[in-house]
């Protein structure tokens, strides 16, 4: 009942051949050449994209990475094969966020460390820590990493997409549309 | 929220009275928020009411969020014996109430006047503390919008006191002119009490009145005021100024009790600066939200956010915590975003385009869910309300907790048949004001200085009774809240073990 139009409704279902259908998405397929390529921790990065879309900077909600590390597909069929969601993004922002390590410290058991390593990957991030090293705790050149990772780089607009349907799900204004059509959703 | 040990032997009597004014049904949140919050002491409850006594300054007093108003006691006695007792003699008794004991005014004046002028002594200090280069450019923005609220929460506040205003304006051009008339009689008063009153002689006020129960039956609001008004002026020497009084008196007289104060702020408490566009009453979601338990570092969802009030509310107060907003609506997401903006809070809340049934989420991902359920004639949710629940069941993790702001309808749902809602509505929650009120006889008043939750505890109890566990959910807690037309219950489950999928 409650999921309305997504936007993707004409597309066929459980389509693999998401190299194509990837990019006919995008604005542009340069996905990486927005990016700061700066230091991660580096609290007073800016960013500098000659971003048309007016969004850019005013202050909007954006997706961060520990977002996406939550989220999972939900189309039917799909099951737990729908985690990772391929990320891919036409726009990103480095929006410096107050470091609280004491909340990093805790977020930090909750993080799916394969699907952070391939989202930050796609975006091409530097300097992301493989693995939970020992004794992070107290370890604060690593935590200010893995605050940058998780709360600072921001998606504006770009997509996640099912790894095992295809199904592409937009992001706009750094809201990710997750509705399903009503032939989507499991009954 | 800082947990402050309190009771009674860890500080001295010191301490003024106050008492706030509660929606009905929050009275137990704003209790042991008093407690917690402000170490308060001699907390007790009547109906709409909690009152304590407190050392806090008005810093502190500020942060109270399940309140709507609070004020500094002056006065509290039982209720005026009306049903017996002719008019005359009530309103001699009223004039009493200033000229037998002219203390309790004095002191509760000078208390009032040490609250504002700490205030302004501290504000003064930190406004030259205050780095200006600090300032980012974006805070101006809020600034400017937080004054921009405050100033329509003032006019809205203004139109409310209107119609209380013109009656007062009457009142008090009587007023006027008796105390004209019997100025020599006046003079001789200020001579005598020269003494306790040398820095009370510029007070302008007002007085705003509240009748109900019997005493309503007998005597107008009007009348009250008036010769209250009128006693003020002639014991103290303070001038009515209706527009731009620097003091209230605020007045209720009810069958339970009769209650004197000072309105300490002018702006409701309930009425949040750093909200823009309020949902849900924020005294309930922010009541909810403390019913969750929330730690820092957890994973926090509403999977209904509309325009984010609870999450609003829960960021302000526990803020090293990661919150999900989620809505179907592309106009709620707008608003909730507009208001995340605001509120400066956009770097701890993340929004998702989302359906309550299909959550996007692996099971048992989150932490703790808090949602208000749509309900009212726009929703018609049924049966789907199982389904909601059966979702928001397979992401919790075990041991997780979800409060949920429910209609009678959808508890009955829950509960999972309609035959039995007859005594769940009868129980009399309907009934505005006295009717519904819990009753204290003057006796227990007197003795009990916290009668806590006895009727409370009952309530609750019987809520809990009607509530089976909802596959791996199992109530915890149930209050019956007022949404102002109509009764709404706060329920709180935890998911007691993993339903193998």
């Amino acid at each position: 009942m409650l999921p309305g139009a997504a936007r993707d409704t004409n597309r066929p279902r459980l389509q693999r051949a998401p190299e194509v259908q990837k990019f006919r998405r995008f604005r542009s397929s340069q996905v990486s050449n927005r990016i700061e390529r700066d230091s991660p921790g580096n609290d007073v990065e800016r960013d500098h994209s000659p971003s048309g879309s007016g969004f850019a900077g005013v202050g909007s909600v954006d997706m961060r990475l520990l977002t996406h590390n939550l989220l999972s597909s939900h189309v039917r069929g799909v099951g737990p094969r729908g985690f990772p969601l391929r990320l891919q993004a036409t726009e990103v922002r480095i929006n410096p966020v107050e470091f609280n390590p004491d909340f990093i410290v805790r977020m930090i058991p909750k993080v799916e460390w394969a699907a952070l390593l391939e989202a930050a990957d796609h975006l091409h991030l530097i300097q992301v820590p493989k693995e939970p090293i020992q004794g992070y705790e107290h370890n604060e050149e690593f935590l200010r990493k893995m605050h940058h990772v998780l709360l600072e780089v921001e998606v504006l607009e770009g997509t996640l997409q099912c790894p095992e349907s295809g199904r592409v799900f937009p992001i706009s204004r750094g809201i990710p549309n997750m509705l399903l059509s009503d032939e989507e959703t499991e009954t | 929220m800082a947990v402050v040990p309190g009771g009674p032997s860890s500080r001295p009597a010191a301490g003024a009275q106050f008492f706030c004014t509660a929606g009905r049904g929050l009275e137990p949140f704003l209790m042991r928020e008093v407690r917690e919050r402000l170490a308060a002491t001699q907390v007790e409850y009547i109906s709409g009411k909690v009152f304590f006594t407190t050392c806090s300054d008005l810093n502190m007093l500020k942060q109270l969020k399940s309140a709507e108003r609070l004020f500094l006691l002056i006065k509290k006695q039982l209720p005026f014996p009306v049903s017996s007792v002719s008019k005359g003699k009530i309103l001699n008794e009223l004039q009493r109430l200033i000229n037998d004991d002219p203390e309790s005014w004095l002191n509760a004046i000078s208390i009032w006047k040490n609250l504002l002028e700490l205030d302004a002594k501290k504000e003064k200090l930190s406004h030259e503390n205050a780095n200006p280069l600090k300032r980012k450019v974006g805070e101006d923005d809020i600034t400017a919008k937080k004054l921009k609220t405050e100033q329509i929460q003032e006019l809205q506040e203004t139109k409310e006191c209107q119609l209380e205003k013109q009656i007062e304006e009457k009142i008090l051009e009587q007023g006027n002119f008796i105390t004209e008339g019997e100025k020599f009689q006046k003079l001789q008063d200020d001579v005598m009490e020269a003494v306790d009153t040398r820095n009370q002689t510029n007070i302008t006020f007002r007085v705003s009145c509240r009748c109900s129960g019997a005493v309503a039956k007998t005597l107008t609001a009007q009348e009250v005021g008036r010769v209250i008004g009128i006693a003020l002026m002639k014991q103290f020497g303070w001038k009515a100024d209706l527009r731009n009084p620097n003091l209230e008196i605020f007045i209720h007289l009810s069958d339970i009790y009769s209650v004197l104060g000072i309105p300490v702020f002018r702006v409701p408490l309930a009425c949040r600066a750093y909200i823009k566009t309020a949902g849900l009453r924020s005294t309930i979601a922010w009541a909810m939200a403390s019913l969750a338990e929330i730690k820092a570092g957890a994973v926090v969802l509403d999977p209904m956010c509309g325009l984010g009030t609870i999450l609003l509310e829960a960021a302000k107060e526990w803020p090293h915590v990661y919150y999900v907003g989620a809505d179907v609506s592309d106009s709620q997401l707008s608003g909730a975003y507009d208001n995340l903006r605001a509120a400066g809070l956009r770097d701890k809340i993340e929004l998702l385009q989302v359906s309550v049934i299909e959550l996007p989420l692996p099971s048992e991902s989150v932490d703790i869910i808090i949602s208000d359920i749509p309900f009212g004639k726009k929703f018609k949710l049924g049966k789907d309300i199982k389904r909601m629940l059966q979702e928001m069941e397979r992401v919790l993790r075990v041991g997780g907790t979800i409060v949920l702001l429910l209609s009678e309808d959808h508890h009955r749902h829950l509960k999972g048949g309609e035959a039995s809602s007859g005594p769940l509505n009868s129980q009399g929650g309907h009934t505005e004001e006295p009717g519904g009120e819990e009753r204290l006889t003057p006796a227990e008043k007197a003795a009990v200085s916290e009668p806590v939750s006895s009727s409370f505890a009952a309530s609750n109890q019987e809520c809990l009774d009607r509530m089976p566990p909802l596959g791996s959910l199992v109530p915890v807690d149930c209050y019956r809240v007022s949404l102002g037309k109509t009764d709404a219950l706060i329920s709180k489950y935890k998911k007691s073990y993993s339903p193998g999928r």
